[in-house]
């Protein structure tokens, strides 16, 4: 099974434009990542702790409401936050050097 | 449960200080072991999640991306070994302490998500909702700094040496000569020569600047302000062509000699080349900057032209409502109280028609020198029509209603000519008159003509004829607004609402109007409320409705950008050099460049000019500033 979690990522990973991915766990510790160990850790941490004030921002205006997905658009970057229960991936990827496509 | 966002977020999730020594070592793995204890007690409320609500809205989402990015979504599988490695290097890391988790679980949600995380990358690179889009997270001050300084490399002190001399034996033979040394010429004919005795004095100061229409080419003219009588100064005006490669701050491209001081330029509106000065015995010149012999042509002093300082040019253009042509027109006004229009098509022989700056005061006439002077547009749309802004020595602004020269057939009242000959040229310029004018300056041209023994009238004939100036010249006020304490120095429109001007004057005061209201919209003092600074010139920038720039005698450039603030000027560029003594920091002139929206030109009377460059909030249009605008005209509306 470990094969087909690799081979996701690695699909991933092959996208233009993809700077990174790291999959965190509840807790926001990473258990996979093609980034640097410090970049992990912080990304991992920081973008954990977003997304649960997120989802308290969401559940707090709609007791049914949940999120399904995040993404930022900052400057440079577009950071995609895929949350569940037990993980959240997250994708780094700048989308600006499209001029091929 | 209740969800306190506060404290849910601060403590059920590890920080990334927390997490550091969980990384490195036993230390860490207890840090770790109580962080996890805290995220389980919450993990169950956050993270509840059904996975088939879930999956609903991503393939809902998935629906609408689809038939916008198909291509390449599936890429080779190449591996990027380095990338492994060091993942599993971190794993092990990782790995080493408490988390473990369901690989199984991982891999299903993953394969789960990876379509709808499959598209979104693929749309990210083709979209380009955010490729303009900018946040402003702060305001971004960016500064505007000092470009050029120009400096020109004609020698006034050799031109004007015979000059000097004579005036020297003028002040030997009255006794007034002190002790200046020789390069001290230019104080001579104002008797107060001991100032500016510095090294400074063979520099002329900086009275007009003026960009050409394509904004390529900034023209300097040089004078003097200071004369009491007869200006007898050679000065000249220099142009730089900014973006040459052979640019030189020291170096004009060109010098252009005047045989008296000028007091204004301006550049013609459609011809990069043609340049229009004005000098203080009241002469116009026009130049072409281009060629060896550059003076086209120049108007002579009389009576019936200008005889006094031309305070301000202004090309007018006129499109003629019967064909397509589109002529321009000087339009000159001075502090002879006149404001003329010469033609471009007579080559400043003669005006083609003039004004008088006169009014009824006391019963009697009494004319007042025009120092400034716009064209706006008047009515409630703001429409461009004859309507001009006239500011004169006594701090007064009035509306004028100057028509273009006319053509009109007027040839009945030449059938009986009496022996002389109209020349058309003349004819035209008495169509511009009444018709009870008419006739009566026909009577007194044809009787001059025949008593010189001429036959012929051309319009110049008209002038040496000296009819009444006031049958002539007609007075074109027909309203004026609340004044300025003193002479009204500048007049600007504003190039995108026509109804609104600012002006500036002496003392002190920027005052924005509305043409159809009497009393200004807004006052500002840049210089502190009565500080008396000496405001010397006004412009509206040709990008930004709501900015405008002013110059006064401190040298500071106060420039109001009312988007931003609209009572204190956003910005103060003061000058910088302390080389230079206070009485030639005067900043006399300033003019944006009507192409590079950033370049602003200013010109001192310390005999520099110095080119601006401006942030690029100052130079790029703001949202919703065209109604800052317009708030001034509504604020009116509901008075």
């Amino acid at each position: 099974m470990s094969q087909k979690v690799e081979e996701t990522l690695n699909r991933i990973n092959t996208h233009k434009g993809v700077k990174g991915i790291i999959i965190v766990n509840s807790r926001g510790i990473a258990i996979r990542s093609t980034m640097s160990q410090n970049e992990t850790i912080e990304y991992g941490s920081l973008i954990t702790q977003f997304t649960s004030k997120a989802q308290a921002t969401i559940k707090a205006l709609h007791q049914e409401e949940d999120i399904s997905f995040i993404r930022i658009r900052s400057k440079k970057h577009e950071i995609m936050i895929a949350p569940e229960k037990e993980f959240s991936l997250i994708v780094l990827q700048n989308p600006s050097n499209d001029e091929t496509n | 449960m209740d969800l306190d966002p506060i404290n849910f977020s601060d403590d059920c999730f590890p920080s990334y200080a927390s997490v550091k020594p969980h990384q490195s070592g036993e230390g860490g793995a207890v840090g770790a072991s109580k962080k996890r204890k805290d995220a389980e007690v919450n993990t169950v409320e956050l993270y509840y999640m059904e996975q088939e609500t879930n999956t609903k809205t991503k393939k809902n989402a998935i629906s609408i991306q689809t038939d916008r990015v198909f291509h390449s979504a599936a890429v080779g599988d190449d591996e990027d070994e380095a990338y492994y490695d060091e993942d599993e290097k971190l794993q092990k890391q990782l790995n080493s302490g408490p988390p473990q988790y369901d690989e199984n679980a991982l891999a299903k949600w993953l394969s789960s998500i990876y379509p709808k995380l499959s598209q979104l990358l693929e749309a990210n690179l083709t979209n380009k909702a955010f490729d303009n889009y900018e946040v402003f997270w702060e305001e971004e001050r960016g500064e505007v700094e000092l470009w050029q300084k120009l400096t020109t490399n004609f020698d006034f002190k050799e031109i004007n040496k015979a000059t000097q001399k004579a005036i020297n034996q003028v002040k030997a033979a009255t006794n007034e000569v002190q002790n200046e040394a020789d390069d001290d010429w230019e104080g001579g004919n104002q008797g107060r020569s001991v100032v500016n005795s510095t090294g400074s004095s063979e520099k002329y100061q900086v009275v007009s600047v003026a960009w050409s229409c394509n904004g390529s080419t900034l023209a300097i003219a040089y004078g003097r302000t200071n004369h009491t009588t007869w200006c007898e100064h050679i000065s000249a005006v220099s142009t730089w062509g900014i973006f040459r490669r052979e640019f030189d701050a020291k170096k004009p491209n060109k010098t252009i000699e005047v045989s008296n001081c000028l007091t204004t330029i301006e550049f013609h509106p459609s011809d990069p080349l043609i340049l229009a000065g004005g000098t203080i015995n009241g002469e116009i010149y026009l130049w072409n900057i281009d060629s060896e012999e550059s003076l086209i042509s120049n108007s002579a002093i009389d009576e019936y032209y200008h005889r006094e300082a031309i305070t301000r040019l202004a090309w007018v253009k006129y499109e003629s409502l019967t064909s397509l042509a589109v002529s321009y027109c000087i339009m000159s006004v001075s502090t002879d109280a006149k404001i003329l229009v010469w033609k471009l098509s007579d080559k400043l022989r003669f005006p083609a028609k003039g004004h008088l700056l006169a009014r009824k005061r006391d019963g009697e006439m009494g004319t007042v020198g025009g120092t400034s002077f716009a064209k706006v547009g008047y009515g409630a749309g703001g429409q461009e029509d004859s309507t001009f802004i006239v500011g004169t020595e006594g701090g007064s602004i009035f509306k004028c209603n100057i028509q273009q020269p006319l053509d009109k057939d007027i040839s009945h009242f030449f059938d009986n000519t009496s022996g002389v000959r109209w020349k058309q040229e003349a004819i035209n310029l008495l169509s511009n008159l009444p018709n009870k004018a008419i006739m009566e300056v026909k009577k007194k041209v044809e009787r001059y003509v025949l008593d010189k023994g001429e036959k012929d009238v051309w319009a110049p004939t008209v002038y040496h004829a000296k009819p009444d100036i006031k049958m002539l010249f007609t007075v074109p006020f027909n309203a004026n607004y609340e004044r300025h304490l003193g002479p009204v120095t500048s007049i600007s429109a504003s190039p995108f609402i026509k109804r609104i001007f600012v002006t500036s004057s002496t003392d002190g005061q920027l005052r924005l109007y509305d043409t159809l209201s009497n009393r200004p919209v807004a006052v500002y003092e840049p210089g502190g409320y009565g500080s008396g600074e000496y405001l010397m010139a006004v412009e509206f920038s040709p990008f930004r409705p709501a900015v405008f720039a002013a110059v006064g005698n401190s040298g500071n450039v106060y420039i109001y950008d009312l988007a931003q603030s609209k009572s204190s000027p956003s910005y103060i560029l003061r000058h910088q050099d302390d080389s230079v003594s206070h009485s030639l920091r005067v900043a006399q002139s300033l003019t944006f460049n009507p192409r590079q929206r950033d370049f602003l030109a200013v010109g001192y009377h310390d005999g520099n000019a110095r080119i601006y460059r401006l942030n690029y909030q100052l130079a790029n249009v703001q949202k919703n500033e065209l109604k800052v605008l317009q708030s001034f005209l509504e604020e009116k509306g509901t008075d």
